[in-house]
């Protein structure tokens, strides 16, 4: 597969599947409850496209313990599968971000678990201080957004989205001098990028936006694709490509977030732009 | 009836004809200072006593009152009212020159209590006798308040807001406290009302409407109106008017400027609903409908010839289609409520319950779902939305309680709205569609311009169904029965005298069971499949019984309440058992689920 000797649709393709993993893990207490309550009654011919009120209300009704059961239990696996993911994501990031020759010193899975170990802790650390930013980029994007909200009413989602952008570029920044520098302190990611950023923050506001535009785009149409598979009838064979297009759109947002940490990466550590990753695609 | 006594009111000084049947004729003068919120004027009413004991004392109604101040029995039952109240929105009812047969009536010789103003009459008023009262009366008008106000645009609606009698059913007083739940009762009237507005104002209102004449700064409007149960008006300035016309009946719209557009689908609605109700109990009986748009989203009030109904906030398909089940469902309320005039204080299911249920029968008769989103079944689920919520809320009341007996208006909600509808509809799946719809024409036929109560409409209900309805009012009407039937289990052997000359090849075995307490006759489905169906019908009263059916081939599935679908049902997904199980299509939703958690744990890599 010629197309994964590029590092970002390598790590774009880990990063799908690192989501598909959490996705499966998170759901499946649920759905195996699911499975066995609806696989021999009428409420399974009633999932699709979505399930109906009905069977929803049914389910909250009957069943509610199962339900409250499985928040506490999907609580549990997401704290669990942030260790994971954290400790994978950094393999993915140093795979990203590392030069030509450090890139090629990874030679085996035992090397990039090996790598993801060293900094484990680091991205541990950014995945705890993301609460924090992530809260503080919603509470500004809120209030900014209510105020131009006030002059035209989409701007109140387009601020928040800016907002998170924003605090999803800066987390990004932080695990990048992680993976650069395999220094595991938050403080000294903080202290050592706030000067980098400050210099190149408007190409770093820019290209994020320009990425993530074309991301955006791309999920819209796919959902239309979507929404015109789901609308016909169930079959297998709408089933299949729908499960593609599925995909296809969880891909479009890790190729546009591997983008961007590249693009991030060459601004504050290299000064130039350069998010798709050299001329390996060729 | 109704045209004569137009005739008569266009004579202007003849008094209708009353009668135990419609006890009083009003005519009212009054005037509206915008600047002041105030509406003053003078009443008087000629009432004949339509009980057969003779009446001590008169009782009005002085619905204002309830936000008089915060001692009031509607703000002690609804914060938010009492919030409002204690910041300043009051309103109330000066009573004066209170007037029996032309003397005047000393201040001690009546009291106010509330929201009710009693007259004690001089010596007792025998039964059939006429006696005539009169008063003035200062009303002071709040900032939208319960069922009258002013809204933000300056536009009155002037709902349950005169000072006017209370009603007699079965020779029984409904002199009620406003309660924050409860609505209204009277008898059937006449009025005749001319009412001073600014002069740029226009004007709905209950019976027909004219303009008398013009000063520099005002117009006076006459309202007669013949045997309805209270008189209402809605006016403003910020209204764009419309007329229209079905048979013989008027519309008149007021729809705020803003909202203008939606005429054509307002109109419409308006226009089936009427078609509907009248097709199914009897024609709307007046010759005027009108409707006003309230300035609120979402809700709607009922009085007689005129709804109220908030038409903001319709910008997308959901609120377009919410707009018009609220006009379906405040349209059926001109039959019940209106007409055929139950207890609102006391059996609101019997107004509210049935005007749910009519309501979803328009709108799935109009097919008002109709409109292309995404995934339909979600919005185009109130049906199911309300089936939801009412099951939530639990079975804690009957649905036949007093509207203040229900603790909080979640309750009321839940129970006068959301389950009236449901075991309605659940005697409807009993009694099958078409005797149903014909006990309910016989009902509405037989209580047309009267005061019927639980009692009447189950005995109606009962006889022309030929049904003992008793142990399912005990049920679900005065009781808070639950309902869950389930199919436990589907087996079949083949039968080991199928060799025998006309034996089936196979014995097949369906375990159905009543989980709560409530019984629903069910009908018990075996499906093949070749799409042939066979049926057999079980009275539901056992908590478990075993089915046998002989058949010829393999079932595919055997269910219950398949074609009949009782919403009240709590559990729909334990009524059919299928003999293969559904494998790709759960691993379908599976892939679904998944998709959902996985795209958003890739955005917040």
């Amino acid at each position: 597969m010629r197309i994964f000797k590029n590092r970002v649709v390598l790590a774009s393709a880990l990063f799908g599947l690192l989501d598909f993993i959490q996705g499966f893990v998170i759901a499946s207490p649920i759905l195996i409850y699911l499975r066995i309550i609806y696989e021999n009654t009428d409420s399974s011919l009633h999932l699709w496209p979505l399930p109906s009120i009905d069977v929803l209300s049914d389910f909250l009704l009957n069943h509610s313990d199962v339900f409250i059961f499985y928040i506490i239990t999907a609580s549990v696996l997401y704290l669990v599968f942030f260790f994971v993911k954290s400790f994978f994501s950094g393999g993915i990031y140093r795979l990203l971000i590392l030069e030509e020759e450090d890139r090629r010193s990874i030679k085996s899975a035992g090397d990039f678990l090996k790598g993801s170990s060293e900094i484990w802790i680091g991205f541990l650390k950014v995945g705890i201080f993301a609460v924090l930013v992530y809260g503080l980029a919603l509470f500004l994007g809120m209030i900014f957004g209510e105020f131009f909200g006030r002059l035209v009413g989409f701007l109140k989602i387009v601020i928040i989205a800016l907002f998170l952008l924003l605090a999803s570029s800066y987390l990004q920044i932080l695990k990048i001098h992680i993976a650069s520098s395999s220094d595991i302190s938050l403080g000294t990611a903080i202290k050592e990028t706030r000067g980098k950023i400050s210099k190149g923050f408007m190409r770093i506001l820019t290209g994020n936006i320009s990425v993530s535009l074309v991301a955006f785009v791309v999920v819209l149409i796919l959902w239309f694709i979507l929404r015109a598979l789901k609308s016909a009838d169930w079959s297998i064979i709408i089933m299949i490509p729908t499960i593609v297009v599925q995909q296809l759109m969880v891909f479009t947002v890790c190729l546009g977030q591997s983008l961007r940490i590249n693009f991030n990466y060459s601004i504050v550590k290299k000064g130039e732009e350069n998010a798709l990753g050299g001329d390996e695609l060729g | 009836m109704i045209g004569s006594i137009l005739l008569s009111f266009s004579i202007l000084t003849a008094v209708p004809d009353i009668s135990p049947q419609v006890p009083a004729a009003y005519e009212i003068n009054a005037c509206l200072n915008d600047s002041s919120h105030t509406l003053t004027g003078s009443l008087k009413v000629n009432f004949v006593n339509p009980t057969s004991r003779s009446l001590d004392t008169i009782a009005f109604h002085l619905y204002p009152n309830a936000f008089k101040d915060t001692s009031s029995v509607y703000c002690r039952e609804d914060g938010r009212t009492r919030a409002a109240v204690e910041r300043g929105n009051v309103a109330k009812v000066e009573i004066s020159n209170v007037m029996i047969n032309s003397g005047k009536i000393a201040e001690s010789g009546y009291i106010i209590d509330g929201t009710r103003l009693y007259i004690d009459l001089d010596k007792p008023l025998p039964p059939k006798s006429e006696i005539k009262i009169g008063l003035d009366f200062e009303i002071l008008i709040p900032k939208m308040q319960g069922h009258f106000g002013y809204d933000s645009d300056g536009d009155y609606l002037i709902a349950h807001c005169f000072p006017i009698l209370c009603g007699y059913q079965k020779n029984r007083l409904i002199d009620w406290e406003y309660h924050a739940n409860s609505e209204f009762f009277s008898n059937f009237s006449y009025y005749d009302v001319t009412i001073e507005l600014p002069r740029d104002f226009k004007a709905v209102s209950t019976g027909v409407l004219s303009k008398e004449y013009e000063t520099d700064s005002t117009a006076a409007w006459r309202a007669l109106a013949d045997t309805v149960i209270d008189f209402a008006l809605v006016c403003g300035n910020d209204f764009v008017e419309f007329e229209s016309k079905i048979d013989e009946i008027n519309l008149k719209f007021l729809l705020k400027e803003k909202n203008a557009d939606l005429y054509p689908l307002v109109d419409s609605t308006v226009k089936n609903s009427i078609r509907y109700c009248g097709d199914h109990f009897y024609p709307y009986p007046y010759d005027y409908f009108a409707m006003a748009d309230a300035g609120f989203r979402a809700a709607g009030l009922e009085l007689p010839g005129l709804i109220v109904v908030g038409v903001m906030g319709v910008d997308e398909n959901i609120g377009r289609n919410l707009l018009k089940k609220t006009i379906a469902h405040e349209t059926a309320h001109q039959w019940f409520y209106a007409t055929i005039a139950t207890n609102e204080f006391e059996e609101p299911w019997l107004d509210e319950g049935f005007a749910s249920f009519f309501e979803i029968e328009i709108a799935s008769h109009y097919e008002f779902d109709e409109f292309p989103v995404l995934f339909p079944n979600y919005l185009n689920s109130d049906e199911s939305v309300r089936r939801f919520y009412s099951i939530a809320e639990g079975t804690r009341y009957p649905i036949n309680l007093k509207s203040w007996d229900y603790p909080n208006k979640q309750d009321y909600y839940s129970a006068v709205y959301g389950r009236a509808w449901m075991v309605l509809q659940a005697l409807e799946n009993i009694m099958g569609d078409s005797v149903f719809a014909e006990a309910m024409k016989i009902f509405a036929g037989d209580y047309r311009f009267k005061h019927p109560d639980r009692e009447d409409f189950l005995r109606s209900t009962a006889v022309s169904s030929s049904r003992d309805l008793k142990g399912f009012a005990d049920m679900f009407v005065d009781g808070t029965s639950r309902v869950d039937y389930a199919v436990e289990s589907l087996e079949f052997e083949k039968n080991k005298t199928a060799g025998d000359s006309g034996a089936s090849k196979y014995i097949v075995y369906v375990d159905v069971t009543r989980e709560y307490d409530g019984i629903l006759p069910q009908v018990v489905t075996l499906g093949f499949e070749d799409g042939n169906e066979i049926y057999e019908t079980w009275d539901g009263k056992d908590r478990y019984k075993r089915i046998i059916f002989e058949t010829n081939s393999i079932p595919v599935y055997a269910s219950l309440d398949r074609d009949i679908s009782y919403a009240i049902d709590e559990d729909g997904n334990n009524n059919t058992i299928y003999l293969k199980g559904h494998v790709v299509r759960m691993i379908s939703f599976e892939w679904d689920s998944i998709f959902i958690i996985e795209f958003l744990a890739s955005i917040f890599l």
